[in-house]
């Protein structure tokens, strides 16, 4: 393994930003390439912390077997810790986001270079993962997401063994998001998206941490057996039943995420927020199982608590 | 007329709102308005929390309004606030959401709040048939007034730009990430909508606003939404009559410029420094690359590499 400077940027007043990859493998010919790139935001902890993870878990091996690892494997763990370091989300100065700038620009603003030079490091692996939160606050089972276009690769993406896959409409502004550039680009991509803007919970890193080490493995881009995890289902927006609270107040939830549920089933509270009364009892609308869940007590009107995958696809 | 437009409870004590202020034609009530098909214009701001400009743009203009009621021919809708709560607590994005709202539209009932915000307001001004879009750049960079446009639009929009008495067209490329942007989408759904761009975020500048009010008045006048003689006001510079020229740091520290904005420059003229507070020692200096107009200047003045220090407007027959 290899710990290597990709790239670094001066600040004006406190350390550099230094951009670490760790490169891992024996480029033997006719094995994959692989790249992993987590933490472009600073709410990305889950995601930082499973690909440290995997780290950890190949340097082990390659150091009692040096032929363990047949491909390169690339992980970087972490691009903005400026935003890590200092609890913000964005790049902290002009709080731009860098996972809407690619391909980047060398000679553009700050972000579209950090976005220029990652690229650069990263673009032509035949594989590429990134692990990401979602924007909402909502905490999720850890999924597949793909953007439904041409280069959208559903037989890849059951190779994680993750329970699903969700496939998203195009949206102007994935133009600019790593997995979409990367796929551009040529190599087959995928987005790993779970929880965990504050918290960790040990059970969804080990799920994506086992998904990762099962993909590198069916890959052969190491010698490892796994099992199979899930069969993957493919679901979109189609078959995702959304339930929203009708009303604001404090937000209490009755089940969690990866629960299956019954129709009709009491799901969450609303109360009032100054006299407690119960303002909503939620239920669900579907039998399903719950993959995402709202993860503050404060809640909006309207906004979207839970997110049911429907049974049978109905 | 105050109206709230968009009303979503908030979780303790409190809706979030947008409100506007909309002005009808003397002795004519909205179903009468709607029957005689007069004309609509919504004029909003404060989609970013932090950009002011707007605001006092709308309080001009409804001023105005106010003690000339006789010259209404249309329907003028006054929307100061899209991002209330960014508005009064300076958060460009929609606070807790950290989202920028204009980069969501048009926005989804079935999406988190930040685009039911979105939807809901593209509902609410669609069937105008004109949108002003006023923004203050940022808290970082001072624009000279100026109307920004897809190319793909130019056609419909040049003509009423040219009507508002603005320094500067910008005509961009389409560019996909843009097409997320609340112009993009009016614009796209047949109303007929323009971004204007000038001073800088956080902070009011008199004598844009007061030259932006004549400009819109103008433009209605043109319309025939205000009964007012239409003026010969100046005509914009078109960027596609030239080419404009971004300067980035290639250094991090502290911008110093030694130019003022809107002044004339010539090729290798000085446009200003880049400092180092700790080492005492100059990083950068920083040189115009063409004769022309210096309509952007950095305001805010800690730079990363990479950051905008300034853009400069060359006519194609200066640029040597």
């Amino acid at each position: 393994m290899i710990k290597e400077l990709l790239f670094s940027f001066k600040s004006p007043s406190r350390d550099d930003l230094n951009v670490y990859g760790f490169r891992f493998g024996n480029k033997k010919e006719g094995y994959p390439k692989i790249a992993i790139v987590s933490g472009m935001n600073g709410e990305e902890i889950a995601g930082v912390f499973s690909a440290a993870q995997l780290v950890h878990f190949l340097q082990e091996r390659e150091t009692l077997d040096p032929n363990f690892i047949n491909g390169e494997v690339l992980i970087i763990p972490s691009v903005n810790h400026f935003a890590l370091n200092m609890g913000k989300r964005f790049w902290p100065l002009d709080n731009t986001d860098i996972n809407v700038m690619f391909p980047g620009y060398d000679k553009g603003e700050t972000t579209q270079r950090i976005a220029f030079k990652l690229f650069e490091a990263i673009k032509d692996f035949n594989f590429g993962i990134v692990i990401e939160d979602r924007k909402d606050k909502a905490d999720c089972m850890p999924y597949i997401r793909l953007i439904d276009s041409n280069y959208m690769d559903i037989e890849g993406a059951k190779s994680f063994g993750l329970q699903f896959i969700h496939t998203k409409k195009f949206e102007p502004v994935d133009s600019g998001s790593l997995l979409y550039n990367w796929e551009v680009w040529g190599a087959k991509a995928y987005s790993i998206v779970f929880s965990g803007k504050k918290y960790l919970f040990q059970t969804e890193n080990d799920l994506v941490l086992d998904a990762l080490i099962r993909f590198i493995s069916i890959h052969k881009i190491i010698n490892l057996k796994v099992s199979g995890g899930y069969k993957s289902d493919v679901v979109s927006h189609e078959n995702v039943e959304i339930v929203k609270s009708p009303k604001a107040g404090i937000f209490k939830p009755i089940v969690k995420t990866g629960i299956q549920v019954r129709e009709g089933q009491l799901i969450g509270i609303v109360y009032d927020s100054l006299s407690g009364e119960v303002k909503s009892h939620i239920h669900a609308k579907s039998d399903g199982i719950v993959s995402c869940m709202y993860s503050d007590p404060l809640i909006f009107q309207q906004t979207i608590v839970f997110r049911i995958v429907k049974f049978n696809n109905k | 007329m105050i109206e709230k437009s968009l009303n979503i409870e908030l979780p303790v004590s409190e809706d979030f709102r947008v409100q506007k202020n909309r002005f009808l034609p003397v002795n004519l009530d909205i179903d009468e308005v709607i029957e005689e098909k007069v004309k609509r214009i919504s004029i909003v701001s404060g989609t970013h929390g932090d950009e002011l400009e707007g605001q006092y743009v709308c309080y001009l203009l409804s001023d105005w309004l106010n003690n000339n009621k006789d010259k209404i021919n249309g329907i003028i809708d006054i929307y100061p606030a899209l991002n209330s709560l960014g508005i009064d607590s300076i958060t460009r994005s929609i606070p807790f959401y950290n989202v920028d709202l204009n980069r969501i539209f048009p926005g989804k009932k079935n999406d988190f709040l930040p685009s039911q915000i979105a939807e809901g307001i593209i509902e609410e001004i669609s069937g105008s048939d004109f949108a002003i879009d006023i923004h203050s750049s940022n808290i970082f960079l001072r624009e000279l007034p100026q109307v920004r446009m897809s190319a793909e639009f130019k056609d419909s929009l040049l003509p009423l730009a040219k009507k508002m008495g603005i320094d500067f067209v910008w005509i961009h490329d389409a560019i996909t990430v843009l097409e997320a942007t609340f112009a993009h989408t009016m614009n796209s759904r047949g109303t007929k909508t323009l971004v204007v761009e000038m001073g800088v975020g956080m902070r009011i500048t008199p004598e844009y606003c007061f030259s932006l009010v004549e400009g819109l008045k103008n433009l209605m006048a043109y319309l025939g939404i205000l009964n007012i003689p239409v003026v010969n006001l100046k005509e914009p510079v078109i960027s596609e009559n030239g080419e404009v020229f971004y300067l980035n740091a290639g250094n991090s520290g502290l911008f110093v410029p030694t130019t003022a904005h809107y002044e004339i420059v010539k090729h290798g003229d000085k446009i200003g420094n880049i400092v180092s507070p700790l080492s005492g020692k100059i990083e950068e200096e920083v040189f115009s690359p063409a004769n022309g107009v210096l309509f952007t200047l950095r305001e805010y003045p800690i730079v990363y590499e990479g950051s905008l220090l300034a853009r400069i407007f060359a006519f194609y027959e200066d640029h040597k």
